[in-house]
């Protein structure tokens, strides 16, 4: 009986729990979740300075958004009579609804910081070089995807900051010259934010944005694991090319140990930002009046700052020109020096023009959240 | 090569915190019941979970009958938060919710949400809605149910009436001319005074008709015209009479001769928009009647009379005045030969929807508890909430309003919000519609403007007791018409109110014809007089008598004079409209016939009797 | 040395499982917990039938209700037309009687199973008055089939 029992266990995993390297490397090719992992990898790689585990918080808070979002979605009803209702129910009678909201909520805003930094540690250790085009072209994609769903899911509790966000957010869209007001009313659905818009919104957050984000993480990882792991620099043993001559280790344990580890930690420190800060919810919408000032999300307010001082070349030119650039940075920016160091002296230039453009993301946001009152009027003191 | 301790170390305590933090979270939760009942009201989009600690609700009966809870919620008329199931959550505003539980106050202008109307069953907001309508506050602000007044005087042609110095002391204190006035004050400096002078003197009314050269009016003659026309059921004259009309003390001081003359005589030419009636005087009446009231009255007011004319006016003083006209909004309530101009200040149509957090607070820093109070405090110290640097406010100080007629109105204002409510649940308290004939006989009621004082289908003033409602079900069309060329009261303890308008014979038949034509009352039915036998007289005198008539009425010489006389009634009165009365008290409530209720054959035998008394002989 | 360090390895790595094993149960209660829905949308369990006048034939259908509404002379009743089977709303039958649609159970007029696989007879639900004079049917209770809202 008990010999059948442990049957039906090891038809499940195949190989038990490895007890030295060869069944360790057995283990990481025979998994599911494992074999995105290489069998092994060299101990450098596993320094928290590598990566900052930037990447992998990334993907973890991805995973946590998806879970505390499916169970946000049994109580969730996408229409403007009872959206809002929904979320009440989620504070106040759903047994753990304000923590699962407070989880999402966090989790969503520490995503887009997250993703932004590893995009930066990519950048200084010019990860996108050689055969890692292509990978930092999705990596910029998976950027734009979390603003897109943090976007999207910032409607849906249809309160006044929800509406107002996305209708300041929206109208900027509509500066695009020719296709502007087409592409808006093609977002929302209509000529305002409404009944359609909430749908729409709704159905990119659940099901179309994360369906395709997925499939580029896939893509993603897939690129990195052939692409030979991270980075490294030709001045550390082994040059960064192939694995001769240099000690790797097991991918298992001593990458997937790591990789739960960062996992345990990410899922404590939402759980206790969950329990004790409270996402806001204000007012129901009401189109009838407007907050004073109608700020977005934090994330977009460097946007908004700038859309202040011109709609298209604030709130369109620049941030579609950032965009642009960033994709096809790699193409041109194709010398081979530096690759794998962070601050090289080769990359002056290029760290300068990115620290430059870094700052004026943080000066614009910052001015934008902190610094702007009734009226989008300059405050000296934040309130 | 085996895995450092210090990351089993971070292994296990991470593991230890996320199923610790966890573990708290669900006990945390514990408490909460698996189910909550709560109260729906799909129509309002009420979910109100306020049972859960307060079981039943104590309204009184008639309260819980007129709004049942299943159809109206408790948030609807109580304010907080229906979702909330925590006492702090439901009871007080939070970052989560701007809305705490209703003051008194706003309970009261909650009330208002559906009870629409002039006169909803809601005393606060019946009271502030008929203030904010006798006021004038729709001439400045737009207010949804509150119609714009016309009842400022015309300005054009102010030069032709008043002298500059009226103007002067009435623009800096009405109050010392009027006691009653109506004009708020503006805190004006006397440099803008100079100004608006200034430019109301630039701006020409209608020609004065001039002054009779072949006539000379007498002062004397003019008292008693002033007397017998009973002038005095609108104006104060000599400190008493009514208040429809400015007192006519203020005439002497302010109103030169031929304007006084013209305006007896072509009244709606001059003021297209009084509540004055168009007499119909002979020129020499209006002489008389000009010269009297001309004679300085107030020598003493220290207003230098008409005749003290000034220089014409500096061109650049005028355009300045004309400019603070427009900023003022003088021109919400004054014509000035031309329509009454758009509102200038805010429009108030949703002053419910704003939070008292949000509205200015005072310059002290103090804020008012809500909306309702903010606005009384806004009416009585129109300055109260003026920032400093910026353009101090331009409202002015309403005239004899108390600090409970503020919050009324405050109250009235805290009614009004954007969101409609679904039409089911709102009552309109509004009088119907005013229907006034065309024709003739429009143009007739509106001359004599009998409306300022009779109402018909709930409109029209109060300065008489009497509605013009079934009237022609009550009287005879010839002493109507009679009535109507020279009234005569039919209350003998009572002053003579009805003012003698100089109707023509032609024009009462009209009037008459109107009256009996479309103002009946289908309760009265034509009846004639039955025979008088003497049996029928005799029960009518004896009931008569049982009935206590005489308490109020004179018949046959004895009675008291409550009521009105009724020897000669037949004269007055339609057959069926006393029998029904009698059988019906609550017929003409005016009448005040309450408690006396015949059997109809009895009530046959009293109006029989009643209406077979003789005239009095004149004394 | 190196054993005790093996000794602190096994044990965190065991606190650790042992908490995960937790974390998991406790994830798993709370699921379950989440899941059911604490407050209700749908429709009152009280349902207002309309005024008593309507009901003066001896038997009325108020389909948003499911209920048959009986009068005789003791006065009125309310049957539930959901069948005891797999709950289809139940028809009168043309030959008198009610028959489900769905597996053809069949009931007599006062509700008795005469046929087809239902458990039980019809239930019958408590009527009361309210102070406008409207019938209220409360679903939640049943009562004996006897049971009679008096009517004057």
């Amino acid at each position: 009986m008990l010999n059948w029992l442990k049957s039906i266990w090891n038809s499940l995993w195949r190989v038990g729990w490895p007890r030295d390297e060869r069944a360790s490397v057995k283990a990481m090719l025979s998994s599911l979740l494992l074999h995105l992992h290489p069998p092994k990898i060299r101990p450098e790689s596993l320094k928290f300075r590598a990566t900052w585990a930037a990447g992998l918080v990334s993907l973890v808070l991805a995973l946590q958004l998806t879970v505390t979002g499916i169970y946000l979605m049994f109580y969730y009803i996408p229409h403007p009579d009872a959206a809002w209702r929904s979320m009440k129910d989620l504070a106040f009678v759903v047994p753990l609804g304000t923590l699962t909201r407070n989880a999402h909520r966090w989790a969503a805003h520490a995503m887009v910081a997250i993703v932004t930094v590893h995009m930066l540690r990519v950048y200084m250790a010019s990860g996108y070089k050689g055969s890692r085009q292509a990978n930092w072209v999705a990596g910029v994609a998976l950027w734009f995807l979390t603003l897109a769903l943090s976007f999207t899911g910032y409607l849906l509790p249809w309160d006044q900051l929800a509406y107002w966000a996305v209708t300041v957010g929206s109208n900027m869209a509509a500066a695009v010259p020719l296709v502007g007001d087409h592409f808006r009313q093609l977002i929302l659905g209509d000529r305002s934010v409404g009944e359609s818009a909430l749908l729409r919104f709704y159905v990119l957050h659940c099901v179309a944005l994360p369906a395709i984000l997925f499939l580029i993480v896939g893509f993603h990882l897939f690129r990195v694991r052939k692409d030979g792991g991270l980075v490294v620099s030709e001045h550390a043993p082994g040059g960064g090319r192939g694995d001769e001559g240099h000690k790797l280790v097991p991918a298992w344990p001593h990458l997937v140990y790591r990789e739960l580890i960062v996992t345990l930690v990410v899922t404590a420190t939402l759980l206790a930002l969950a329990l004790w800060l409270q996402a806001p919810l204000e007012a129901e919408a009401d189109p009838s009046r407007t907050p004073n000032p109608a700020k977005a999300p934090w994330y977009f307010l460097g946007v908004q700052e700038l859309a202040h001082y011109s709609a298209f070349w604030g709130g369109v030119f620049v941030p579609a020109a950032t965009l642009l650039g960033l994709a096809l940075l790699p193409y041109l920016d194709t010398h081979a020096e530096g690759v794998g160091r962070y601050l090289p002296k080769e990359r002056r230039i290029a760290q300068a023009l990115f620290a430059a453009l870094l700052l004026f993301m943080a000066v614009t946001t910052v001015v934008g959240t902190l610094f702007r009152g009734p009226a989008w009027a300059l405050m000296w003191w934040p309130k | 090569m085996k895995l450092p301790v210090w990351l089993h170390w971070v292994f296990a305590l991470s593991a230890l915190a996320c199923a610790g933090l966890f573990g708290y979270a669900l006990l945390c939760d514990a408490q909460r019941p698996a189910q909550f009942q709560q109260r729906l009201v799909p129509e309002l989009a009420v979910v109100d979970r306020c049972e859960l600690c307060h079981e039943a609700p104590k309204h009184p009966k008639w309260l819980e009958d007129s709004h049942p809870p299943e159809r109206f919620g408790c948030t609807p008329c109580h304010g907080g938060q229906g979702y909330a199931t925590s006492k702090d959550a439901a009871h007080w505003a939070s970052s989560d919710w701007e809305r705490p539980l209703r003051t008194p106050a706003e309970q009261a202008a909650a009330c208002g949400r559906c009870h629409l109307g002039i006169q909803p069953p809601v005393p606060q907001v019946a009271k502030g809605r008929q203030l904010l309508a006798s006021k004038g506050c729709a001439s400045c602000h737009a207010i949804p149910g509150v119609p714009r007044p016309d009842f400022a005087p015309e300005l054009s042609g102010l030069r032709d009436a008043v002298s500059p110095d009226f103007v002067r002391t009435w623009l800096t204190d009405p109050g010392k001319l009027l006691p009653s006035h109506r004009m708020p004050t503006f805190r004006l400096q006397s440099q803008q005074i100079e100004a608006l002078l200034a430019f109301l003197w630039s701006v020409p009314g209608p020609a004065l008709a001039p002054l009779p050269s072949d006539l000379s009016g007498d002062g004397e003659r003019g008292k008693k015209a002033v007397a017998a026309r009973r002038c005095a059921t609108c104006h104060r004259i000599d400190g008493r009479g009514g208040e429809v009309g400015p007192d006519l003390a203020l005439a002497g001081m302010k109103l030169q001769p031929a304007w006084i003359y013209t305006l007896l005589l072509d009244t709606h030419r001059l003021r297209p928009h009084t509540q004055m009636p168009g007499f119909q005087l002979d020129r020499q009446e209006a002489m008389d009647i000009a010269t009297y009231a001309g004679e300085d009255w107030l020598a003493d007011s220290g207003v230098a009379p008409w005749k003290q004319r000034e220089a014409p006016v500096q061109p650049a003083l005028a355009e300045q005045g004309k400019k603070l006209f427009g900023e003022l909004g003088c021109a919400g309530c004054h014509r000035l030969g031309g329509p009454l101009g758009e509102p200038i200040a805010p429009a108030l149509d949703r002053l419910g929807d704003r939070l008292v957090v949000d509205l200015p607070k005072t310059s002290t820093g103090t804020s008012q508890p809500d909306v309702p109070s903010w606005v009384a405090l806004k009416l009585q110290v129109p300055t109260a909430f003026d920032q400093k640097g910026a353009m101090p406010s331009r409202m002015p100080t309403m005239p004899g309003l108390a600090p409970a007629d503020a919050l009324a109105i405050g109250t009235a204002l805290a009614s009004l919000r954007a969101q409609p409510l679904p039409a089911g649940y709102l009552r309109n308290h509004d009088p119907p519609e005013r229907r006034l004939p065309a024709g003739e006989t429009g143009r007739l009621i509106d001359r004599f403007r009998c409306l300022v004082c009779h109402t018909v289908g709930g409109h029209g003033g109060e300065v008489a007791k009497v509605a013009l409602d079934g009237a022609g079900s009550r009287l005879n069309r010839a002493w109507i018409e009679s009535f109507l060329q020279s009234p005569v009261t039919v209350r003998m303890n009572q002053a003579e109110r009805m003012p003698v308008l100089g109707i023509t014979g032609a024009q009462a038949q009209q009037l008459a014809a109107w009256l009996q034509g479309s103002q009946g009352d289908d309760r009265v039915p034509l009846a004639q007089a039955p025979t008088p036998t003497a049996d029928l007289l005799q029960r009518g005198a004896a009931l008569y008598a049982k009935a206590g008539c005489p308490t109020c009425h004179v018949a046959a010489g004895s009675g008291t004079m409550q009521g009105p006389t009724l020897d000669g009634c037949a004269v007055r009165l339609q057959v069926g409209y006393v029998q029904t009365l009698l059988t019906m008290p609550e017929l003409v409530p005016a009448a005040r016939h309450t408690g006396v209720q015949l059997s109809p054959g009895d009530a046959a035998a009293v109006a029989a009797y009643v209406l077979g008394l003789p005239a009095a002989p004149s004394p | 040395m190196d054993e005790h360090s093996s000794d602190r390895r096994n044990f965190l790595g065991k606190l650790g499982g042992a908490a995960l094993v937790a974390l998991s149960a406790e994830a798993a209660w709370a699921s379950l917990r989440f899941a059911r829905a604490p407050v209700s949308y749908g429709p009152s369990q009280r349902r207002n039938l309309g005024h008593l006048d309507r009901f003066v034939s001896s038997r009325v259908y108020v389909g948003d209700a499911g209920l048959f509404v009986g009068r005789d002379s003791k006065g009125l009743s309310a049957m539930s037309a959901t069948c005891t089977h797999l709950g289809c709303t139940v028809r009168e039958a043309a030959e008198g009687g009610f028959v489900c649609p769905c597996h053809g159970s069949t009931y007599d007029e006062h509700g008795h199973v005469t046929g087809g696989p239902a458990p039980r007879d019809l239930s019958h639900v408590r009527l009361l008055r309210d102070v406008r004079g409207n019938l209220i049917a409360d679903l939640s209770q049943t009562v004996p089939g006897e049971a009679r809202l008096q009517v004057g």
